[in-house]
Formats: C-alpha cells, sequence, structure tokens
C-alpha cells in the first residue's frame, strides 16, 4: 500500500439516531375523500331525487309556511325548514340538485364539444383559421356572462334552455384556447409527422391522433369547471333568468329567500350552504383530478 | 413595442365590432319588435307606420349599418319605458357600476394578493393551509350569496350597515365586500402559486446569495416575476368582475349600470340592454388592452415582439 | 500548511437530509473539510453525491421546507455560521462568501438589467455612494470579466446575453464585494469547452488578484486538474478523499477516486483505450447501508466494508481518506 506516515485516525461518524423529519412534507391526496364526500350529496340527489323526497317540493302548503330547521327549533317532518309557501325547503334543496346536475353537466360536455374541436382546428389548420377562430375567442371573453346570459333571455327567455345556452357560451373559449395550445405542441412531435408520411387523412390525423393525446387536459379542465358551472346557473337563476318556477333551483330559492330574511333566515341561508358544498367539492375534484392525470398542467 | 400596441388596438377594435353585431342580432331576433311600440289596439296603418319610422322594415344588413351609425354617433335609441334617450341614461349609471367595480377589485387585488404571498412564504405551515382553505371555500361562495348572508348579518340582525341604496361610504362597504369575494380566494389561489413558482428559481437564490435582506429578496426579486401572470389575470378576473357587478347592484339596490340593464329585460327595454351590453364590452375590451400594455411594460422580453 | 492560523472554512460532520413523501434522503451525510485562504479546493463527485447540497448549506440557501441541516459545523474563520441569526448570516452572504450557481440562465433575474444587478450587489457593501458612481464600479467590473462595450452593456437585460457571458457576470456580482471565499456550483457545466476554459481563467485571475479562496464544484476531473490546489472526493454524501492535486491525481488512495481517474478516456498514441466505467449505481441515499457507500461497487471490497463504515485516516493537515483498505492494522 502507501508509505504515507499517518497522523490519525478518526471514527466514522455513527448513525443519526433520530432522523424523525422536522418538517412536513407535501403529500398529495391518494383518493379526493373531501371532495367526494361533499359531493355525495349532489350525485345522490340528482339521481335518485324523486325517491328521497317526503314532501312534493312544489307542494303549496299556507298553513304551514315559514317554518323553522329541525335544528333551530322545528319539526324533523321539515327538516330544513319550509319557505314562503309552505314548501318544504329539504325536498326542494334536493329537486334543485338534479336541476343544477343536469345543467351544469350538459353545459359542460357542450362546452367542451365545442371548444375542443374549434381549439383543435385552429392548432391544426393554423394561419387564417386560427386567427378567425382565436378572434371569435377573443370576443366572446369580452362579454362577461351574466351580461350574456341577460342578452339570451331578452331573446329566448329564461329557463333551462338560456342557462346551457349560456354556459356553453362562456365556457368554450377556455377549451379552445388550452386545446389548442396542446393541439400546437403535439403537432411538433414526431408521431404526427410519421402519420403524414403515411399517407393518413387530415381528419383522421385530427381524430385518431392528435385527439386522444388531448383528452386528459379536457377531462381535467372540464372537472375543474363543474364548480363554475354550478355557480353561474345559480347566479342566473337568482336572477330570474335561469330555471324557472315551479321547478326548484338554489338560486331560485335564495331570491324567494331574500325578502322574508328577516323572518327566516334559514330560506335564503340553507341553499346557499348547499351550493358551497357542491362547488367546493366539484373545485377539489378538479384539483384532483388534474394532479392525478397530469401535475404539468399546474397552471390551469 | 409600438407595433404590439396597435395590433392589440386593432384587436380589441375588431372584437367591439363583434360584440355590437352580436347585441344587434340578439335583440332583433327576438321577433318583431314593432309591437312593443304601439299601443294594444293600433291599426294595420298605425303599425306599418311605426314600422317605417324606425326603419324595421328594411332588410337587416342596412338596419344594422343604420344601428352601427347611430352608435358611433352617439346615438343609441329611446328607452321604451323611460323615453329619454339611452345614452344619457346608461351614462348616468356607468359612474356607479365604476365605483363599485373598481372599490371591488382594489379590495380583491390588496386583500389577495397579500394573503397569497403570505400562504407561499409559510408553505407547508398551518398558516398556508388556512389560507388556501379559506381560499377554496371564498371560491365556491356565489357572490350574491354572500351578499344576502352580508345583509342578514350586519344589516338585519345587527343593524350596522344599511341594507341598500348609496350616498355614503357606509353604503359601499358591504356591495364591496361581496363584489370582491370571489376575487380575493381567486388572487389569493394564483399569487400563491406563481410566488410559490418564483421562489424556487435560481435567480431567487442568487438573490439571496449576493447578501440581500429577506424583503428585498421577496419584493424585488421575487414579487416582481410573479406579478406578471398576475397581471394577466387580474384583467380578465376585472371583466368577470363586472359581471358580478351586476348580481351585486341588484341585491343591494346599488344604482349601477348592471341594475339597469336587469330591470331593462324585465320590461323589455331592448334598447337598453343593446346599449348597457356594448358600454360594459367596451370597458371589458380597454381593461383587456390595459392589461397587455402593462404586460408589455412589465416583462422587458415581451418588448421586442 | 502553517499549523497555527485556523483554516478560513472548516467543515465538520455536516449533515443535510431532505424530506419527501417517499422517504428522507441523506443528501449530505457527514462531509468534513477545510479551506485555507487562498486555496482552491475542488469537491469532486457524481450527481447525487451531495456537493450541492454542501454548498447550499454552507451559505445556509438549501431549499426549506424539505431540506434540513440536522446537524454539524461551519467554521467561517472559527465562527460557526449554522449558529448565526438569519440576519447575521445574510451579512456573510456576499460579503465574506460569494457563490456562482449552476445554471447562468436562471441565476439572473429576467426583468432587471445586469447593470442594476451588480448595483444591487454593490450597493450593499456601499450604502453611501451616488448610483451613478455604483454605475461606473459596475462598468468597470464587467469588463474586468471580460464582457466587451460594458457602458453600453450595463443596460441591458440578461436574456440579451450568451451563456458564457451571463456566467462572467454572475461571476462579476458574486465578486462583487470582494468575499474571502467564492463558491462556484458547476459553474461550466452549461458553457461550451472553449468557454468553460476562459471562465476557469477567469476565476483563477480573480484568485489570485484578490487573495480569494475557492470552492470549486464540479463532477468534471479536467476543471479540477486546471485550477484547483487540493480535491476533496464525495461520494453517497460523504467526503471519501481529500487530497492535494499531485496526489489526487497521480496517486490516488480511495478505491473510488481511483475509478473515477480510470474512466476518464485516454490516448496512448492515437488509439483510444476502451472506456471505463465504474459498475452498478449511484446508491440510493434513503436506505441506511451499515458499511461504506461505496462498496457495493468497489474492486477492493471485503467483509469489513460492509459491516462498518470506515474511519477516516488522517495523513496530514491537507488529505485524508475514508477506505478499511488504508487502516493500519492496529487501529482495527
Amino acid at each position: 500500500m502507501s508509505n504515507d506516515t499517518i497522523v490519525s485516525v478518526e471514527p466514522a461518524p455513527s448513525a443519526l439516531l433520530d432522523s424523525a423529519s422536522r418538517a412536513r412534507p407535501y403529500r398529495m391526496k391518494r383518493y379526493p375523500f373531501l371532495a367526494l364526500v361533499l359531493l355525495a350529496p349532489l350525485i345522490l340527489f340528482g339521481l335518485f331525487g324523486p325517491q328521497l323526497n317526503l314532501h312534493n317540493p312544489a307542494a303549496i302548503d299556507p298553513a304551514n309556511a315559514l317554518l323553522p330547521p329541525a335544528f333551530a327549533g322545528g319539526d324533523w317532518q321539515y327538516a330544513l325548514g319550509t319557505d314562503h309557501m309552505g314548501r318544504d325547503i329539504l325536498s326542494r334543496v334536493i329537486d334543485g340538485a338534479r336541476s343544477s346536475l343536469i345543467v351544469a353537466l350538459f353545459g359542460v360536455a357542450l362546452a367542451g364539444m365545442i371548444g375542443t374541436l374549434v381549439g383543435m382546428m385552429a392548432g391544426f389548420f393554423g394561419g387564417r383559421t386560427d386567427e378567425v377562430l382565436m378572434r371569435l375567442v377573443d370576443i366572446q371573453l369580452a362579454i362577461p356572462p351574466i351580461l350574456l346570459a341577460v342578452l339570451l333571455a331578452a331573446v329566448i327567455g329564461g329557463g333551462l334552455t338560456t342557462v346551457v345556452a349560456t354556459l356553453t357560451i362562456t365556457f368554450w373559449s377556455t377549451y379552445a384556447r388550452i386545446v389548442r395550445g396542446e393541439t400546437l405542441s403535439l403537432m411538433q412531435r414526431d408521431f404526427i409527422a410519421l402519420a403524414r408520411v403515411a399517407g393518413a387523412s387530415r381528419s383522421r390525423i385530427m381524430f385518431r391522433h392528435v385527439l386522444p393525446n388531448l383528452l386528459s387536459s379536457v377531462v381535467v379542465l372540464a372537472t375543474l369547471q363543474l364548480g363554475a358551472a354550478v355557480g353561474l346557473e345559480a347566479a342566473l337563476s337568482f336572477l330570474g333568468l335561469g330555471i324557472q318556477p315551479p321547478e326548484s333551483a338554489w338560486g331560485l330559492m335564495i331570491a324567494d329567500g331574500r325578502l322574508y330574511m328577516s323572518q327566516a333566515w334559514w330560506i335564503p341561508t340553507l341553499p346557499g350552504l348547499a351550493i358551497v358544498m357542491t362547488v367546493m367539492g366539484a373545485n377539489m375534484l378538479g384539483d384532483w383530478t388534474r394532479d392525478w392525470l397530469d401535475p404539468g398542467l399546474r397552471r390551469l | 413595442m409600438l407595433r404590439y400596441v396597435v395590433r392589440r388596438l386593432l384587436f380589441g377594435l375588431v372584437a367591439l365590432f363583434g360584440v355590437s353585431l352580436i347585441t344587434f342580432l340578439a335583440t332583433h331576433l327576438s321577433g318583431d319588435v314593432t309591437w312593443l311600440l304601439v299601443p294594444m289596439d293600433a291599426s294595420e296603418a298605425e303599425i306599418a307606420a311605426v314600422r317605417q319610422r324606425y326603419g324595421l322594415d328594411l332588410p337587416l344588413y342596412q338596419q344594422y349599418a343604420i344601428y352601427l351609425q347611430n352608435v358611433l354617433s352617439g346615438d343609441f335609441g329611446t328607452s321604451i319605458k323611460y323615453n329619454t334617450p339611452v345614452l344619457e341614461l346608461v351614462w348616468s349609471r356607468v359612474p356607479g357600476t365604476l365605483v363599485l367595480a373598481g372599490s371591488g377589485f382594489l379590495l380583491a387585488l390588496m386583500i389577495g394578493v397579500s394573503l397569497g404571498i403570505n400562504a407561499a412564504l409559510h408553505r407547508g405551515t398551518r398558516i398556508d393551509t388556512g389560507l388556501t382553505l379559506f381560499g377554496l371555500i371564498g371560491q365556491a361562495m356565489p357572490g350574491f350569496w354572500v351578499a344576502i348572508m352580508l345583509q342578514l348579518v350586519f344589516a338585519v340582525s345587527l343593524g350596522w350597515l344599511p341594507t341598500g341604496g348609496s350616498g355614503s361610504f357606509r353604503h359601499l362597504v358591504m356591495p364591496a365586500i361581496a363584489v370582491s369575494w370571489f376575487s380575493i380566494a381567486a388572487f389569493l389561489r394564483l399569487t400563491r402559486s406563481a410566488m410559490l413558482e418564483v421562489l424556487d428559481a435560481d435567480y431567487v437564490k442568487f438573490a439571496r446569495v449576493k447578501g440581500n435582506p429577506e424583503r428585498v429578496v421577496i419584493l424585488r426579486h421575487a414579487l416582481r416575476n410573479a406579478l406578471i401572470p398576475l397581471v394577466t389575470f387580474a384583467g380578465l378576473n376585472l371583466g368577470a368582475l363586472l359581471g358580478g357587478t351586476v348580481v351585486i347592484e341588484s341585491v343591494f339596490a346599488w344604482p349601477g349600470l348592471g341594475k339597469l340593464m336587469i330591470d331593462a329585460i324585465a320590461s323589455r327595454d331592448y334598447p337598453i340592454v343593446q346599449a348597457g351590453v356594448l358600454t360594459t364590452a367596451t370597458l371589458v375590451i380597454m381593461i383587456n388592452l390595459c392589461v397587455d400594455l402593462l404586460y408589455g411594460l412589465l416583462d422587458p422580453r415581451m418588448r421586442n415582439e | 500548511m502553517s499549523a497555527g492560523t485556523i483554516p478560513l472554512l472548516d467543515v465538520r460532520g455536516l449533515r443535510v437530509y431532505v424530506h419527501t413523501k417517499d422517504g428522507t434522503v441523506r443528501a449530505v451525510d457527514g462531509a468534513s473539510f477545510k479551506i485555507e485562504r487562498g486555496e482552491a479546493l475542488g469537491l469532486v463527485g457524481e450527481s447525487g453525491s451531495g456537493k450541492s447540497m454542501t454548498c447550499q448549506a454552507i451559505m445556509q440557501i438549501e431549499p426549506r421546507p424539505a431540506a434540513v441541516i440536522e446537524e454539524g459545523e461551519v467554521l467561517l474563520d472559527g465562527e460557526d455560521l449554522l449558529k448565526k441569526s438569519a440576519r447575521d448570516m445574510q451579512r456573510v452572504r456576499g460579503n465574506r462568501i460569494g457563490m456562482i450557481l449552476q445554471d447562468p440562465l436562471s441565476s439572473l433575474n429576467p426583468v432587471m438589467t445586469i447593470g442594476d444587478q451588480l448595483i444591487e450587489a454593490l450597493r450593499l457593501s456601499d450604502k453611501t455612494s451616488k448610483r451613478s458612481q455604483l454605475r461606473q464600479q459596475a462598468i468597470v467590473a464587467l469588463e474586468r470579466v471580460g464582457i466587451a462595450k460594458a457602458d453600453q452593456r450595463v443596460h441591458a437585460y440578461p436574456f440579451e446575453f450568451s451563456g458564457g457571458m451571463r456566467q462572467r457576470v454572475a461571476a462579476a456580482i458574486a465578486i462583487a464585494r470582494y468575499p474571502d471565499l467564492l463558491i462556484a456550483d458547476e459553474p461550466t457545466s452549461a458553457l461550451d469547452v472553449t468557454t468553460q476554459h476562459r471562465f476557469l481563467e477567469l476565476l483563477k485571475d480573480l484568485k489570485r488578484e484578490r487573495g480569494m479562496s475557492l470552492l470549486l464544484v464540479t463532477h468534471d476531473l479536467g476543471v479540477v486538474a486546471g485550477t484547483c490546489d487540493r480535491v476533496a472526493v464525495m461520494y453517497g454524501g460523504r467526503v471519501v478523499e481529500i487530497g492535494k492535486l499531485e496526489q489526487i491525481l497521480r496517486q490516488p488512495r480511495h478505491p473510488y477516486t481511483r475509478a473515477l481517474l480510470k474512466a476518464v478516456p485516454q490516448f496512448h498514441g492515437r488509439r483510444l483505450e476502451r472506456l471505463f466505467q465504474i459498475s452498478g449505481e449511484p446508491p440510493n441515499n434513503r436506505e441506511d447501508l451499515p458499511g461504506c457507500h461505496f462498496a457495493p461497487r468497489c474492486s477492493e471490497v471485503d467483509q469489513r466494508c460492509d459491516a462498518e463504515y470506515p474511519p477516516t485516516v488522517h495523513y496530514d493537515d491537507a488529505s485524508c481518506t475514508a477506505c478499511w483498505r488504508l487502516v493500519p492494522e492496529d487501529e482495527t
């Protein structure tokens, strides 16, 4: 070996016994528990509403008007109290859940389909098509959604169609923008060039190659928008532009309840809580989906 | 830089045209408006006369041309209900909306951004979790509901603030909070994530390594860069905010453009609706333009485009 | 080595652990080395050996809250930096220890002119001079690192510079306040060979001019050979050998060092010999291996190596090694 003079020999540092971490690392929840808990009522009510109802949500019963909820001095028969027309609030909340669910799903689905199509075309064909389509996006973004609904309502009146139309027109542009961006970057990839070289037709490339790669972003975006959709629907119903009586909608209930606020605080409050729960659950689900499917989409 | 500005201006104009077209078509698609303008028992001749007077018998594109001409010369027509020029009506209400939207925006900016920075700086701790949760819940609360809850608590129960109307600072408090609510949460989340990204950047490390006090590192280096995506978002948010004022104005009987429009819908007063939407859209487009310009100023890399 | 003067930097038993959701990574697990005044120490090792984290720990800019300095001492002229308050540490940074980060592109704030960034550094040491004076100093600093047309360039933004120039600017900023020690964390990894060479020459000049010490972190032995006085070799979060440059290059003691040198491509006459590769993979610093971290890949391993981590054998003040093979029989 070596003939060097050894000065000293120092024993190895001992293992650090207490390696309990002093910092808490970031943990991604494995399953969106909280989100699902919050959303469960909505889904349940949405699907099985009519069967679950104790009372007919539209049944007017003036004798039993303005009864407080069970936890504030009332009867368990009307668990969440009654409104100014004697209708059971719990039943109406459940019924409203159905409306919100259907409307939100439809709106987001339609917006998604149109937006994705437009975005794909803009990214795929580029040039003029791209410019024109993106101008459309800009125009749409310049009109705040509520005003859009106002306009639409002025034209076709209120109701379910108005809401779905508003949702669709409001949300499609976000899809278009993002899908366009993704399409543009996908177009740079080799497998597209290969498909072209192999002689695939343009629509085939678009739908067989580009679209499947876009799907995860689209799904994430859709889940993220569900919450906003429910919120927008509530606002429209509140203004009277959305779901019309005798159908129940949470926004509508809040609007009604406003007038009786001083006597019956529960009428506007409780449906609002339902909205908060639902939107929160939807947003959390959206975030979780995004983290799960593609953490690179953090920016969304 | 100049090219950039001109381009954005042009786009803005195009967008405005689009909006005017849409509003025009919308009102005219809802059917023949003639019957609104005449009493119930009008004769055929009277109806025809009215039609002619308002140019409703002309082909659609001609009507649009006339409409555009009128708009550009400041004539938005006359309110069906109030029988006053729409321009006057709209003009008188714009300040109200601007005040509300403006204060809401400022409030959201101040509170949301500072909370977001705090959350980012204390990432992982309970402060961060708490603030993020607050942001999450806040974003789930519809603005109008917040408005009503505020009314319930502060006006009806406690009686500290008036339930509605305008005229003093006290009248502005609740509406402004309601308008800003959603944006506070949105700004919080966005600032937090923008800051977190920036805080991990090398140049922040480098700034620290130079020996800068932490405050300088955060403000001069981290925040300036985090602001860039924030500005774009803030601008877009302002547009959404303007839409939000519509609802809040109704709840608090705040005299603004939004309330005017909602009332106009109910009374089928189309000229007002048209003018209102066009005005709001113009405002939004102008704001977006300012945002784009600001973005160019903040990020020197953009200037060479 | 003059006995009696304390070293400028004395790192003792430094441990930096990184806590992630998949477990705790022992990025640095008991590193010790010294740097004298005016000396250039090369810190060599593979990715994951802990060299960068060591530097960050010295400056206390480790990525919190995940990374935690669990144990150890970092003595600057005898004072333990780890015991300093945040404020005091801030005064040390830039002033007594300067640092160049690895990626020149991201070290500079994209929205500030390089002049402003230089002035910012200068201002920290000089609170009284006027801004125009500082700008003059900035121009001089840029010229010193070889930036042409400095008086114009001072108003430019980072994105207007090439990688090599940006790294020079970063160097100018790092030494603007004439620190006693400059830590350069892989400063040349992002540069091409010619630029590398020029940059290293620059570092050597600066060191000579000011008697500044240099801690040069790199995975490239060639860089070390041209610039350093002594070399410290890191593996698996620990320092496995330290020695003078000559000794390390000619007579490396630790099997890992020897393997590293063997892996450097050699030209013999006109033929390029077959590239030597160290078999195996770098350690996963999550597991707690009882023995020497290099044992799984070592060609001279024996049973002591797997059982217990070897003690550090000191030869003189400047060199040591941690290998069972070199521990004299009577000490085990």
